[in-house]
């Protein structure tokens, strides 16, 4: 296309161009420069007080950092775990709740979303406390079947399992709620002739409903791998990264250089890493798993 | 309304005990030519977005905040120098081993305004109700008496004490456990070598994993944070831990709000000591205000001034009486009538204050790295020797990348 077309083009939808501009501008001041702007820090020396290029150093430096690897090993498995585990749990309930009223599929929906509208530390406290190895909940709820107390937060698989429970009850919400629009949209012709047809339950769900769902099933896969590579938030008020690092993961470690020790190069290399590799991931899903997909 | 001479702004804590509205509309009556604007930051935001406004340029001209915090900004040179500002009287009257943690090399670079102390503190009530009140510790305090009273409160259900490890603050209440020990942060002033890796800090830490071992503590100390710390005892679960005397006045708070049955009564004492170890001091917290460099001199002059108004000795009781803390003025006598704070007043006095290196120039890292390794040795996956060495390391690390 010749930048005459292209222009002409653009003029000619105009008014299209005008309502995509808020956003074009709030992504472009919002998330690219602050993106170019982390790629150029990653080549910096910066504090608060000073930016000295140094080329590569921040990266070496970062790469041998075994904290580095450690906080990439454990992103990488909260994505492994929780993105399949949240995909089927928010399936599962839409799928259950679809068989309800009107009025009881609002109320789950509503339900399952309150954690994501509620302040995460106020979520966090209920958590907290629900995790206590000596007063909370869970125990408590373990000591009536006469199972040994778990110390929750405080040792390295209880901890990560905790995170993920926090996580899943933060984000499954919503996924119920979009696989429910997915679920709503599929024709009840469909299901009515596979019955005449002498099609059972799973036979309906394999042939009909997962093929007709697995649009949203990737954008929920990409979006959820996008969003679990930035696990923090939970992790930041449950267990700070530990215990001993072991739920430290790659955007709280941003976290603490960036806004705790000021090492402005150093964070910026963990984001580049990290934006590179949901990049990657994100590339693949849509490229390979979007390929047979009619939407 | 003709434009005000001076336009400063001011950041302050802000609290459900105290607004800081006293401190600007009561600087605007002596000088109405001054604009100060006031925006209160809670504590947990604070050192975020005092960080984003340095950044941008746009940091305010007085800020209030725990030391803790304001020693790195001072650090990092962001501080204008209030050396010299300070009236002979002023000086005289500011406790010096408050006063001496706003200084860097003798540089002063904040008015102090209150201080938390941490005090050992027993929960009288449970000694009275397992019948030893009569071993009611004093000021003078053995390890062994401390063991005592833990094995008569376990065997009544109670823990003797709690320990956390899932902080990141509250690096006070668990170092002086270290004291009992004779187990010090820093020695003589140099916070590039911590001296807890010792055989005393050492001998401190396997005796805290002990006493979860043997049902002392709670378990999961890893896992326990420093709320979990405060509850424990604020519930009556545990017996006797390090916390600050204001503790001793909320506990009515703590019985209309239902958390307790009964209206405990928590008495100061002396930390414990092991045998052979005299008089542990105790740590003290101060908070304060700065002011940031400013090109401006009028405006300089304006934001010094008000910082001395807001650390005046009229202030100075209303806030420390508000935050239920003691003031960093010898003139400002508060909680007389308070047994707590005078016993810990008494111990201060008596046995001096630890030093935690709240200014030094990596105090927030140091804090952040002690945790990891205590985290590590409860659980079992470092001996304290390596946890505590590793701590040393971690220090020295922090030193060599800055």
């Amino acid at each position: 296309m010749t930048r005459g077309n292209l222009f002409h083009r653009i003029w000619k939808e105009r008014s299209a161009y005008f309502f995509i501009l808020p956003t074009l501008i709030g992504f472009l001041f919002f998330s690219l420069k602050p993106l170019i702007e982390g790629i150029r820090l990653s080549f910096y020396e910066a504090n608060l007080r000073q930016q000295v290029f140094i080329g590569l150093d921040n990266y070496s430096k970062v790469f041998q950092d075994p904290f580095f690897w450690l906080s990439l090993k454990n992103t990488f498995l909260f994505v492994v775990v929780l993105v399949p585990l949240i995909l089927f749990i928010s399936l599962f309930i839409a799928l259950v709740i679809s068989k309800l009223s009107s009025f009881w599929q609002s109320f789950f929906k509503g339900a399952f979303y309150l954690p994501a509208v509620s302040a995460g530390v106020v979520m966090s406290l209920v958590w907290l406390w629900i995790f206590n190895s000596t007063y909370g909940l869970f125990n408590y709820i373990l000591s009536i079947f006469h199972i040994l107390p778990i110390t929750w937060l405080g040792d390295d698989n209880p901890a990560r399992v905790a995170i993920i429970i926090v996580v899943i009850s933060w984000v499954v919400g919503m996924k119920i709620i979009l696989y429910s629009s997915a679920l709503a949209a599929i024709p009840k012709s469909i299901y009515e002739a596979s019955e005449i047809d002498g099609a059972n339950s799973w036979q309906k769900f394999w042939n009909i409903t997962w093929p007709l769902i697995t649009p949203m099933t990737i954008f929920l896969l990409v979006t959820l791998t996008i969003g679990i590579s930035q696990i923090w938030e939970a992790i930041f008020l449950l267990t700070g990264g530990g215990p001993h690092y072991a739920t430290t993961s790659l955007v709280l470690r941003i976290y603490q250089l960036g806004f705790l020790y000021f090492r402005f190069g150093e964070a910026s290399v963990y984001a580049v890493v990290l934006l590179m590799i949901v990049f990657t991931i994100a590339f693949f899903q849509f490229r390979y798993l979007n390929k047979k997909l009619e939407f | 309304m003709a434009k005000p001479r001076v336009e400063i702004t001011f950041w302050g804590e802000a609290s459900v005990q105290f607004q800081n509205s006293i401190f600007t509309e009561g600087y605007k009556k002596l000088h109405p030519e001054v604009k100060i604007n006031l925006e209160e930051i809670p504590s947990q935001n604070i050192r975020e977005k005092v960080m984003i406004a340095l950044a941008t340029g746009n940091s305010p001209d007085v800020l209030g905040d725990y030391i803790g915090r304001l020693g790195n900004w001072a650090n990092q040179g962001f501080l204008a120098s209030l050396s010299g500002t300070l009236s002979v009287e002023d000086e005289k009257d500011f406790m010096s081993s408050v006063l001496n943690q706003f200084k860097i090399d003798g540089e002063l670079f904040g008015y102090p305004m209150r201080y938390w102390v941490i005090s050992y503190m027993v929960n009288k009530s449970i000694l009275d109700k397992v019948g030893i009140g009569d071993i009611y510790p004093g000021t003078d305090f053995p390890l062994k008496d401390w063991m005592i009273i833990a094995k008569k409160v376990k065997e009544l259900g109670y823990f003797a004490t709690c320990f956390f490890a899932n902080g990141r603050s509250g690096d006070y209440w668990m170092l002086t456990n270290f004291l009992i020990f004779g187990a010090n942060l820093w020695e003589n002033g140099n916070y590039k070598e911590t001296t807890l890796n010792s055989g005393k800090g050492v001998m401190a830490l396997e005796w805290m994993i002990d006493m979860v071992k043997g049902g002392y503590a709670p378990s999961g100390v890893a896992g326990i944070t420093d709320g979990d710390y405060l509850n424990f005892m604020n519930t009556g679960r545990s017996v006797m831990q390090g916390r600050t005397p204001g503790t001793a006045l909320a506990t009515e708070t703590l019985f209309d709000n239902g958390l307790l049955d009964y209206i405990p009564d928590f008495r100061v004492v002396g930390t414990p000591h092991a045998s052979g170890i005299l008089n542990p001091p105790l740590f003290i917290g101060p908070s304060g205000y700065v002011v940031f460099k400013e090109d401006d001199t009028e405006k300089l002059k304006t934001s010094i001034d008000f910082a001395k108004f807001v650390t005046s000795k009229e202030n100075s009781k209303k806030v420390c009486e508000a935050y239920q803390q003691l003031s960093a003025r010898y003139s400002v006598r508060l909680f007389e009538d308070q047994k707590c704070f005078l016993v810990a007043q008494k111990l201060i006095s008596e046995n001096g204050v630890g030093d935690l290196g709240l200014s030094s120039p990596h105090y927030l890292e140091v804090r952040d790295a002690q945790f990891p390794e205590l985290q590590a040795a409860f659980m079992g996956k470092k001996t304290p020797q390596q946890a505590l060495d590793d701590f040393a390391k971690k220090i020295r690390n922090i030193w060599k990348e800055k």
